[in-house]
C-alpha cells in the first residue's frame, strides 16, 4: 500500500465531510471521522481486507459511476448497526420492518452519501457524474471487495488507488465504511477547478 | 491445527499437513480444492478471473484456465495420482451487477468446469452462483470441505463417500 498525496487529498476530504454532514442531517445524529480519509494504492489482493475481517456481515449499498468521471462507490455498514440504522429511520421497532423497505431505505441512505460525496467532485473538478441506481446487499464484506477487486483484474492492472475511510455516529459504535476507487488513476483525473 | 487464509490468486498444496485452509468471502471468484484421498494429497487456488492475459504468466492459480493444469503438476510433485483426484468447488456468485462487465462468477465458474472436464477430474461437490458470498475451508488432515454463508450454519460440502477413511468410519459410528 503506497500513499498517495497531492491537491486530491483535500478534495477528497471536502467530498466525504460533505457526505458525513449530510447524512448527520438525514440521520438526525452527529457523525464524525474515526479514521481520517485515506488515499492510497493498494494491490488487487489487499482489497477484500480492507475494512477488517473478510467474513463480516455488513449491508452495503453499491454504485457504478459514469460519465465523464468513472469508478465504484461503496457504502458498507456492519450488519447490527445497520439494522438499527433503517429501524430508527423508519421509526419501527427491531424485527417490523420487512426486508423491501429495509432495502429501500437502506438505498436511500446509499443515494444521500453517494451523491453528497459525487457532487463536490463533479463540482470541484468542472465534470458530470451519472451514478447508477443503489444496488443493495447483506453479505460478506469481503466477498464484496473481492468482487470490485475481480472486476477491476480484468483491466491487467494490479494496482488501483482507492479512497477509504471510516464514519461514527457520536457516542454509539457504529462504524460506516466509505470507500470510492476511481476508474482511471487519480493523477490522469481532471485539474481542480480553482 | 494451523489455520491458513488464502487471498485473491493464492493457492497451497500439501500431503497429511494439521492444518485448516480458508478462502473467506468469495464473491464471484471461486474456490477449487483437489484432492488425491489415497496419498492424502491436496490443493486448493483462489481463481479471480476467466482467463489470464499476457502479463500474468507467474499467477497460474489467479485464473480459470490456468489453474487446473497447474494444481495437477504441483500435486504430482507430492506424490497425487492423477486418475485418483477428485475436484470441490463453490464461489462464482453474482453479488454485484457491472455495466459494461460480463458475469464474472459465471464465467470463472464454466472455465473451471471446462478445465476439470479437460484434464479428467470429477467434481463430487459444488456451491456456485447466486447472489450471496460464501467462505470455503478445507481440512487438509481429515479431508472435509465446509462452506459457510452469512446467516446460514456451516455445511460440509464434500460427500461421506469421499472424506478419507478413518473419519467416514467415525462418522458412520454416529449415524
Amino acid at each position: 500500500m503506497a500513499p498517495i498525496c497531492g491537491g486530491m487529498t483535500a478534495v477528497m476530504n471536502e467530498a466525504l465531510d460533505h457526505a458525513a454532514h449530510v447524512l448527520s442531517a438525514f440521520l438526525g445524529t452527529r457523525l464524525r471521522w474515526t479514521a481520517g480519509v485515506r488515499i492510497s494504492s493498494h494491490r488487487l489482493a489487499e482489497l477484500p481486507a480492507l475494512c477488517g475481517p473478510e467474513d463480516t456481515p455488513v449491508a452495503a449499498a453499491f454504485f457504478e459511476v459514469r460519465g465523464d468521471l468513472t469508478g465504484y462507490l461503496l457504502l458498507a455498514i456492519p450488519e447490527p448497526a445497520a439494522q438499527e440504522m433503517v429501524e430508527q429511520l423508519l421509526g419501527v421497532i427491531e424485527g417490523e420492518a420487512d426486508q423491501q423497505l429495509i432495502d429501500s431505505t437502506l438505498g436511500e441512505l446509499g443515494n444521500v452519501v453517494g451523491s453528497a460525496f459525487l457532487n463536490v467532485l463533479a463540482d470541484r473538478f468542472g465534470i458530470t457524474v451519472a451514478p447508477s441506481p443503489p444496488q443493495v446487499t447483506w453479505d460478506m464484506v469481503g466477498a464484496l471487495l473481492a468482487t470490485l477487486a475481480g472486476a477491476l483484474a480484468i483491466r491487467a492492472r494490479d494496482e488501483w488507488p482507492v479512497v477509504h475511510t471510516q464514519l461514527q455516529a457520536s457516542g454509539a459504535d457504529l462504524p460506516l465504511y466509505l470507500i470510492w476507487i476511481p476508474g482511471q488513476p487519480i493523477e490522469q483525473q481532471r485539474e481542480v477547478k480553482r | 491445527m494451523n489455520r491458513i487464509s488464502i487471498g485473491l490468486g493464492e493457492y497451497r498444496v500439501g500431503r497429511a499437513v494439521d492444518e485448516e485452509w480458508t478462502i473467506y468471502g468469495l464473491g464471484s471468484c471461486v474456490g477449487l480444492i483437489l484432492c488425491d484421498p489415497g496419498r492424502r494429497v491436496s490443493a486448493m487456488a483462489h481463481v479471480v478471473l476467466p482467463e489470464h492475459h499476457a502479463a500474468s504468466a507467474d499467477e497460474p492459480a489467479k485464473f480459470g484456465d490456468t489453474v487446473v493444469p497447474f494444481l495437477l503438476h504441483e500435486m504430482s510433485r507430492l506424490g497425487a495420482r492423477r486418475e485418483a483426484i477428485y475436484a470441490q468447488l463453490a464461489g462464482g456468485a453474482r453479488m454485484l451487477s457491472f455495466s459494461e462487465l460480463p458475469d464474472i462468477g459465471a464465467r470463472n465458474v464454466a472455465v473451471v468446469r471446462e478445465q476439470l472436464a479437460l484434464h479428467g477430474v470429477p467434481i463430487v461437490a459444488e456451491r456456485v452462483g447466486g447472489t450471496h458470498g460464501r467462505t470455503l475451508s478445507w481440512d487438509v488432515r481429515h479431508g472435509v470441505a465446509t462452506v459457510k454463508r452469512v446467516g446460514a450454519p456451516a455445511e460440509v460440502l464434500t460427500p461421506q463417500d469421499y472424506v478419507f477413511e478413518e473419519v467416514a468410519v467415525v462418522w458412520r459410528s454416529y449415524s
